[in-house]
């Protein structure tokens, strides 16, 4: 049996996680304290299957697990729960459009070795800002709302402890659109642009470093139809570690 | 506002405002109107990740404690139970 949780959730006093759940983490941790384990906030336990501290996994996880197992001798079965993709995107209005982020640092192993994900709704208000509201011929341009466009260029850092995606750490941005064909209504259009911004690695700390990315991508829409949007990095750079980034329109379960 | 023009020669080249090792060799508009579409396609499927760095997904996952107990009790399995900083599941963390 596998879980996992966000502290956040847990520990801030606007996460989502209910009492219930809090006062369960609570009793793990102090029954871990009370068996001599090396409670932290970021650890990997594993509990008894009423759910008491057993033990807590350290660099050696695969040993500890072993161990685990030679300790319950579970009947060997599928898993309990199917397993699945773990980031999906968020459910939202129908007339949304939500955007698949993929970030990832060139170099690999440690925090380079996974990439992130990120998820951004752009709402009918957000993404009808984004198209022109007249009609448009091959080779005009226009250029993206600065809003709208923080919006999903906050989220252009590479692998960070920090995740704080504040629209506040931008200090320039711009996209730009042009037409490059129109046909049956749907207009086709590039988009150019960068970001800057500074971003802090460890969060917590005051030594944001220096980010710049360039970007293109491609903007697909029809006359008051959410768009189909595509942008990618061409070079983008945090400190010293470069990195990129892949953005794209997927379909969304539906809110209410 | 649209434009029936060339974007400004000015918002073209601000990328070089981008400082240090990308305004040393800015390519904002470096790749041709002809070719933009299909290298966006193409480059976003590449930067998709591949199956060996989602591995995380092929664990059945529950994201709360409750759950995992009763699970656990239910089909008498030991949990493993990951607390964490951020979200795992998206590599933000």
């Amino acid at each position: 049996m596998c879980a996992y949780i966000v502290n956040e959730e847990y520990y801030s006093k606007n996460g989502g996680a209910p009492p219930e759940e809090r006062t369960e983490l609570q009793r793990i941790q102090q029954e871990g304290v009370a068996k001599k384990l090396d409670v932290g906030m970021v650890r990997a336990w594993v509990l008894t299957p009423d759910g008491h501290p057993y033990d807590i996994l350290d660099g050696a996880a695969l040993a500890g697990l072993q161990r685990a197992v030679e300790h319950f001798n579970p009947t060997p079965g599928k898993p309990v729960v199917p397993p699945g993709p773990q980031s999906v995107p968020p459910p939202a209005p129908a007339d949304a459009i939500a955007l698949h982020l993929i970030s990832r640092a060139n170099d690999r192993g440690s925090w380079g070795e996974i990439p992130a994900e990120d998820w951004i709704v752009l709402t009918r208000s957000d993404w009808s800002k984004l198209v022109p509201t007249v009609n448009v011929n091959p080779g005009e341009w226009w250029e993206l709302d600065r809003g709208v466009s923080a919006k999903i260029l906050m989220h252009f850092y590479p692998q960070t402890e920090n995740t704080d995606a504040n629209p506040d750490r931008i200090v320039k941005l711009l996209l730009i659109a042009k037409a490059l064909t129109v046909k049956d209504g749907v207009v086709t259009a590039r988009i150019d642009g960068y970001v800057m911004m500074h971003h802090v690695f460890y969060p917590g700390r005051n030594d944001p470093q220096r980010l710049g990315a360039e970007i293109v991508g491609v903007m697909t829409f029809a006359p008051n139809n959410p768009p189909s949007l595509e942008l990618v990095t061409t070079k983008a750079y945090h400190g010293q570690r470069w990195f990129t980034v892949a953005v794209r329109t997927v379909p969304h379960a539906t809110t209410r | 506002m649209i434009q029936d023009r060339r974007p400004p020669r000015a918002a073209r080249i601000l990328g070089l405002l981008l400082g240090g090792v990308v305004a040393t060799s800015c390519s904002l508009g470096t790749i041709s109107d002809t070719r933009v579409v299909r290298w966006v396609e193409k480059t976003v499927e590449e930067r998709q990740p591949p199956a060996e760095d989602k591995r995380f997904d092929e664990i059945g996952w529950v994201t709360d404690i409750r759950t995992a107990i009763a699970l656990g009790k239910e089909f008498n399995r030991p949990i493993f139970l990951y607390t964490g900083h951020g979200r795992i599941n998206t590599g933000r963390c």
